[in-house]
């Protein structure tokens, strides 16, 4: 027998006596199955249903074996280190993310059978007790050893500790290259959400970018963090770090509603509350109150306390009101503000007049001192009686100015400053090069100005105040101010460097209330001090001012011929001249209603208000109230008022006003207003007629001649009722003005609004929504009529097959500042720009953007349409879509034209009424994405023209069209082959200057062919062609560019990816379209290759180099290092 | 001229859009509950590189998605969401949500009710034209895709613009990538920005101060690459998961950006948008405007619930506590929803 049939004899033997083993163990299943199952009794498995946000759960073994823990949920595997930790001691496990809630964790283990005790007590030797009997079975206690459990708590049912989850990410980058030093970038984000204890809740997150490290790797301070913000809340207290908001609204003198920068938390206990925080105060409160300007939307200037615009100002700190309404920020609300520059536009909801009366408050980003603010209030509420308190400290740090650095000589000016900032006036001259020179004006020295940088003296000036300074604004200069000597105290502005003042500012406030039956009781007293200038102890007498009022009101109700309920109610306060609040007591432009001028001094006042109101069962309010005010400035008012409310089927509205009041030591000394309104409304089914009427007119105390206006509105307006699912809205208005003249009122102005809405019903395939306002003021004589479009429009159209089409149109009157662009001959190759302004570098120009004062009326319309047709029903064909873009954004000085929301390119380039405009039309075609050759096609084309300049024009033209088709010729084999053309043009025109046009073709193809047999790699060879070629010339660029893509898998935890391309280019070297620094030149090569590994689960390190190589310049090379850790 | 044109062109097209390669069909991702690379590779070898589709889910899923609150009822008849395109929540549970309609971003508390709103019809810095996507950048900033102005804009927390992030027509940008067609948009916690390019399906990444970092994939099949990339979503360890309407391909990357799994969704595909969600726990959601669902998977690629009937699902996130927020397109409506389990009859 050979030796290979020998082996294959004992390899059947062999089996056959397996199969017959296998056979009697099938057929003996308790022999040979017993012996199988056996099983470790120490081994088990347990299964924990995840609950939500709960991260620790507790097996009911202790003492896990290292190694023979497996956990698993939703069928995956989870990894220890990464998914969760085991305290195998106490059985506990600790997830590391939020578990799935609903999923069951299934938990296989092996533990100790009996396992020893957790911890054992020491207990100390005590001798037996004679006659001790050892077998009772309550020895421990005959000898007096207290019994304790062997473990100090039950790990299966008291909390596990505090059960949070800590997520985030550090990022630690360094790029570095051949033109660069290495410069390092980093980021740190946390989030950390969870209970630190039962009902103890905590959220917290935390961002920093880019803060420079220290030597040891860590941010410097906490205040060095961007931003952080933790939120702590428990069953009677709340506590926040970070950016926090800080609302009272209790009583009327302590009120105060800020953003702070601190810490905030309140306390609560029964019927006690009470709210602590600290805080670096972002800014000073300020509150300027305007009227609008015809027409125009905005931008409004918000300014600082000396009148400076453009200031910054704190983010969410503004409040907007508009005829006494608060506005709601957003762009797609009432208002938008820009706190960067301090400027506000007000949307078209609510069209802006020149009778609009507007109140901006707002907090002016604080650039003097670091401010600080600290408050403390308790509310104590037992049954009917209610008692408050509050204390507001709010100071700047005097020792620690932000942007300026106080010399010795500064320090003694600000202490004999007193409060007065007229005096707090530093040094302003430093010789060396400056732009004045001194001359000899009436036997003194002043300063001329001599043009930019052409004398020997940089001077500063502050302004002091009319009548205090000698000089005076003179011209504008590259934006900025030249002043001129205008003789000793003729004007406004004094040489010199105005020193902020540091200010210390408190609030004690005290305030109850009571009710006892039908009786109310009210009261509150408050004293401030505001010291103006804590350098200095001048001026500080005047420092303390207190206020005080109370408010007795009583109801009930009425029976006989007038049933219903009444009421009557009496106010009393008493506000000194020296009281200072943190937030302005009364309502903006309040002091109009007594007869005072806009802007007088109302806060500080003696008044008594009586007022009583009836509301019959039949519905509606009658209200009466009368009052008596007498201003801390001599000014001495009486006030009546009516009002009637119901509501109804037949809705009524009326008002009665009436005051009258005298300034003492006034030439022209009284005021006045009487105001009355009325509405009638008819809530019909199907249409809603309604009819207003007001009349007002308001004098108010002058020395020069009568001051005064009146008003005279009348409007109907006609809506569908309930009944009507398309919701229609029309309105007219016809109003006049007139201003006080002589004896009686001249120069009316006449004014026309329209308003016509129209909204379809929800839930249709189509949806329109359409408000549009139109305005058009006629002033008096000769003036300039003013018109003015609000509107929007929103459609959006959608068919069954899935076709649909939106479109949005939003219409807006805004102003826009002038410019000029100003270009200085400075030499040849002096300068950085060419004849037009463009910045190429060197040049023989520079370049001045001149803002002149003042704002055009500018209308806008902006739109964006949008129609998609999707088809195709079969495999190939499913998915295909062709869709239509049109954006268009246009700005045009003066009044809109009908076509403007649908504007040409045509008309943005040659229309010169559009201060700016923008068209894209686009159209798009992907045809048959499922199949084996995908199509894509696109047209589209970009026309922007740029005249916000008065002197100069620039109109750029950019048309494109791209087809490419993308072949799958078997699953690891593609290619995508792209033609394109380009064609682009530019033309720049200054006003009596020169003009630059130049046109670019450009066209091409490209080839790639990709393979990839797998996850691990990915290789691609591409080949480009491209052509260019300057309008109007035969001279063509071509540039070949071709090379590879590779893309391969470093064993399990890295990939490197890398592409080098050679170009070849034969004409002359290509061009950009606007003349600029840094021409593209000619690329001869160009590569990148980048290696990502990772290093953990949760941190991954990558680099990468990129290597450009133009023809005639150095070889570029940049790199980047990065370490992510996610955890 | 101009038929002999066209017809010329229609029969490059009917040329050029022949059959697709044949795909082997593969167990579905119901059978197949691990869907791992490993086997994706497999049938990658064989054929499309991933699961076959199927057209339906199976009924057998073990959680059900479950309404839970009514965020915003219809804001289509009240006017305050008209198209929700992009939805982000935060820490503190504040829903992001960018209106495609009315060209802004929308702030909500955890209750739906809103905080505050920022952009408007326009080009201008805080303007906004077609918002897509939205994410978080970091844990308190705001990311948002301004599709039309071909821009990421930047925001606070508070809705208030910071600024532009990343300018996909600067030229810069361009030299070095080409055309970019932003289609999505999605972020990680250490502020790394991905967006889906449509123009040439693949993923740019830029870090948190807006600097172009890497690309991710490109044109093709296999796992790695995509077809028709249409949304991404990344967790909280930089794992990324991306979904393509060609194939309805699901496939998950880790933090390196290599492919770790990947499976397909069941139906055809179709031209609507997709949106996709990924959880802590790695669960991924995908909706489907077109279908009207949303469905749930685990992160190897198994189903585990599924949800029909919605108007235009356009954008879904997780919220912290777990549950799901769908925004819906076609009636405004901004829905949470509790994932649980399904209660098995025998028990």
């Amino acid at each position: 027998m050979s030796p290979a049939r020998a082996a294959a004899r004992a390899l059947l033997a062999a089996a056959a006596l397996a199969a017959a083993l296998g056979v009697a163990s099938a057929l003996a299943p308790g022999a040979a199955g017993a012996a199988g199952d056996v099983e470790d009794p120490s081994c088990g498995t347990v299964r924990l249903p995840l609950l939500p946000n709960t991260l620790v759960y507790v097996l009911p073994h202790g003492w896990i074996r290292t190694g023979t823990d497996t956990l698993r949920a939703g069928g995956t595997l989870w990894q220890p280190g990464a998914d969760y930790l085991i305290d195998r001691l106490r059985g506990e496990i600790r997830l590391l993310h939020p578990p799935a809630a609903g999923e069951t964790l299934v938990v296989s283990a092996c533990w100790l059978l009996q396992p020893p005790p957790l911890s054992v007590q020491l207990v100390p030797w005590r001798s037996v007790v004679p006659g001790h009997d050892s077998t009772a079975t309550d020895s421990a206690s005959r000898t007096g050893v207290p019994y304790r459990p062997a473990t100090a708590r039950n790990p299966g049912v008291s909390p596990g500790g505090s059960s949070l989850t800590l997520t985030g990410n550090k990022t630690l980058a360094i790029d570095f290259g051949s033109r660069q030093d290495a410069a390092l970038r980093q980021s740190l984000d946390l989030a950390i959400s969870g209970t630190l204890a039962p009902g103890v809740e905590l959220t917290g997150v935390l961002s920093d970018r880019n803060t420079p490290l220290t030597a040891g790797g860590t941010t410097q301070d906490l205040q060095s963090l961007d931003q952080v913000l933790i939120e702590l809340k428990a069953p009677h207290a709340t506590a926040a770090l970070g950016d926090v908001p800080l609302s009272w609204t209790d009583g009327e003198f302590g009120r105060l509603e800020r953003r702070l920068q601190g810490v905030r938390g309140e306390w609560n206990s029964g019927p006690f509350t009470a709210v602590a925080a600290a805080a670096t105060q972002q800014g000073e409160f300020h509150r300027i109150q305007i009227f609008g300007v015809e027409g125009s939307q905005g931008p409004y200037l918000l300014t600082d306390a000396v009148g400076t615009s453009g200031v910054p100002v704190v983010a969410g700190s503004d409040v907007v009101t508009l005829d006494g309404s608060r506005l709601t920020r957003g762009e797609g609300a009432d208002y938008a503000i820009d706190y960067e520059r301090g400027r506000v536009t007000f949307t078209n909801r609510h069209p802006i007049t020149a009778d609009s009366r507007i109140t901006f408050d707002y907090q002016i980003a604080s650039t003097s001192f670091r401010r600080n603010l600290a408050a403390a209030g308790a509310r104590w509420v037992e049954g009917p009686l209610a008692v408050w308190t509050r204390v507001i400290q709010e100071g700047d740090d005097r020792g620690r100015p932000l942007d300026v650095t106080f010399t010795a000589e500064d320090r003694v000016r600000l202490a004999l400053a007193g409060d007065s900032t007229a005096l707090a006036i530093g040094s302003g001259v430093t010789p060396g090069g400056g732009d004045y020179d001194t001359v000899r004006v009436a036997g003194g020295l002043a300063y001329a100005y001599a043009g930019p940088d052409s004398a020997g003296f940089t001077v500063l000036f502050a302004p002091v105040g009319v009548g205090r300074g000698d000089y005076a604004e003179s011209t504008l200069v590259d934006g900025r101010s030249a002043f001129r000597f205008v003789g000793q105290g003729a004007g406004s502005f004094r040489v010199g460097r105005p020193l902020p003042l540091p200010q210390s500012h408190q609030l004690v406030t005290v305030g109850m209330s009571s009710t006892r039956g039908p009786l109310a009781l009210d009261a509150e007293g408050a004293v401030t001090r505001l010291d103006r200038n804590t350098f200095s102890a001048f001026d500080d007498r005047d420092n303390t001012g207190g206020a005080g009022r109370v408010r007795l009101s009583m109801q009930g109700r009425t029976g006989g011929a007038l049933p219903g309920t009444a009421g009557w109610q009496l106010d009393a306060r008493s506000v000194e001249r020296r009281f200072e609040p943190f937030t302005p007591l009364e309502l903006p432009f309040a002091e109009e209603s007594w007869g005072l001028p806009v802007g007088a001094d109302l806060e500080h006042q003696r008044r008594a208000t009586l007022a009583a109101w009836f509301r019959p069962r039949s519905g509606g309010e009658l209200r009466v109230d009368a009052g008596k005010l007498a201003t801390a400035g001599g000014f001495d008012a009486w006030r009546r008022s009516a009002a009637w409310t119901r509501d109804g089927f037949v809705t009524t509205r009326a008002l009665l006003e009436s005051a009258d009041g005298s300034q003492r030591g006034a030439v022209f000394g009284e005021g006045g207003r009487r105001h009355a309104r009325g509405e009638l409304t008819l809530l019909g089914r199907w249409l809603v007629p309604t009819l207003r009427g007001e009349w007002d007119e308001r004098t108010s105390p002058a020395d020069t001649g009568r001051v005064g206006s009146r008003m005279r509105d009348a409007a109907v307006e006609l809506a569908s009722g309930r009944d009507v699912h398309w919701h229609t809205l029309a309105g007219y208005d016809l109003r006049r003005d007139a201003h006080a003249l002589g004896t009686g009122f001249e120069q009316p102005t006449t004014s026309h609004a329209m308003r016509f809405g129209l909204d379809s019903p929800a839930g249709r395939r189509l949806s329109l929504a359409l408000l549009y306002q139109h305005r058009d003021v006629a002033p008096p004589a000769a003036g300039t009529r003013t018109r003015s479009d609000l509107g929007s429009l929103r459609v959006r159209a959608e068919r069954k097959s899935g076709a649909t089409g939106t479109m949005n149109v939003e219409v807006t009157s805004e102003g826009e500042s002038r410019r000029v662009r100003q270009l200085v001959f400075v030499g040849q190759g002096r300068g950085a720009y060419d004849s037009l302004g463009n910045f190429i570098g060197t040049g023989d120009y520079d370049l001045a953007v001149v803002v002149t004062p003042g704002f055009d009326r500018v209308a806008r319309a902006a739109t964006s349409a949008q129609a998609a047709l999707p088809f195709g029903k079969s495999e190939r064909w499913r998915g295909s879509r062709l869709e239509l873009d049109f954006e268009t954004d246009v700005r045009r000085r003066g009044d809109l034209l009908a076509r403007d929301p649908v504007i040409s390119p045509g008309a943005v380039m040659g229309d010169p009424g559009l201060a700016s405009a923008s068209v894209v039309q686009r159209v798009t075609a992907d045809l048959a994405p499922g199949s084996a050759g995908a199509i894509f096609l696109r047209a589209e084309r970009r026309v922007t023209s740029d005249r916000t300049f008065e002197n100069f024009a620039q109109v750029l033209d950019d048309r494109t069209a791209n087809a490419r088709w993308r072949s799958h010729l078997s699953p690891a084999l593609s290619s995508e082959f792209e033609l394109h053309a380009r064609r682009q043009a530019a033309n720049q025109q200054l006003a009596a200057g020169g003009a630059f046009d130049r046109t670019l073709v450009e066209g091409g193809g490209a080839l790639q062919a990709i393979w990839s047999p797998g996850a691990r790699l990915r290789g691609v060879a591409s080949v480009e062609a491209t052509w260019f070629r300057p309008g109007g010339t035969d001279v063509l660029t071509r540039v070949l560019r071709l090379g590879p893509d590779l893309g391969v898998s470093i064993g399990a935890r890295g990939r490197f990816e890398g592409s080098v391309r050679r170009s070849f280019t034969s004409g002359p070297a290509t061009i950009d379209l606007l003349p600029t620094a840094d021409p593209l030149g000619t690329l001869r090569w160009e590569g990148n290759a980048r290696i990502d590994w990772r290093v953990h689960d949760s941190t991954t390190f990558g680099t990468s180099f990129t290597l450009r190589d133009h023809a005639g310049r150095r070889t570029q090379v940049t790199g980047r290092a990065e370490l992510r850790a996610f955890f | 001229m101009a038929a002999l044109w066209f017809a010329g062109v229609a029969a490059v097209i009917v040329f050029a859009t022949s059959d697709p390669p044949p795909v082997t069909a593969a167990a579905h991702p119901a059978a197949d509950t691990t869907g791992s690379l490993a086997d994706s590779a497999r049938a990658g070898a064989a054929g499309a590189g991933t699961p076959a589709p199927s057209d339906s889910l199976p009924r057998d899923l073990p959680f059900d998605i479950v309404s839970d609150a009514a965020l915003i009822a219809n804001g289509v008849a009240s006017g305050e969401l008209v198209e929700p395109a992009g939805l982000a929540i935060d820490a503190f549970g504040r829903l992001f949500v960018a209106d495609a309609a009315l060209h802004r971003l929308q702030r909500f508390d955890a209750r739906g009710a809103r905080t505050g709103e920022a952009g408007a019809l326009g080009s201008d810095l805080g303007q906004l034209r077609r918002p897509g996507s939205v994410a978080l950048l970091g844990t308190l900033s705001v990311a948002v895709l301004d599709v039309e102005n071909r821009r990421v804009a930047l925001f606070d927390v508070n809705a208030r613009p910071q600024g532009i992030l990343i300018d996909f027509d600067d030229p810069d940008l361009r030299s070095a990538l080409g055309r970019i067609e932003p289609r999505g948009l999605a972020s990680d916690r250490g502020g790394a920005v991905y967006v889906v390019d449509g123009e040439r399906d693949r993923l740019l990444v830029f870090d948190f101060s807006g600097r172009y970092t890497r690309t991710i994939g490109g044109f093709g099949d296999t796992p790695g690459s995509f077809r028709e990339l249409a949304a991404v979503a990344a967790s909280r360890r930089g794992e990324l998961v991306t979904v393509e309407r060609a194939r309805r391909r699901v496939q998950r990357l880790d933090a390196a950006g290599a492919p770790a799994a990947a499976w397909t969704l069941p139906g055809a595909a179709e031209a609507g948008a997709m949106a996709v969600a990924v959880d802590d726990s790695l669960r991924v959601a995908v909706a489907s405007e077109r279908a009207g669902t949303v469905t749930l998977w685990d992160r190897g690629g198994r189903p585990l619930a599924g949800l029909r009937g919605l108007d235009r699902p356009r954008a879904l996130a997780f919220a912290p506590g777990g549950t799901l927020v769908v925004a819906e397109a076609g009636n405004g409506r901004l829905t949470r929803f509790r994932i649980e389990p399904r209660p098995h009859p025998e028990r």
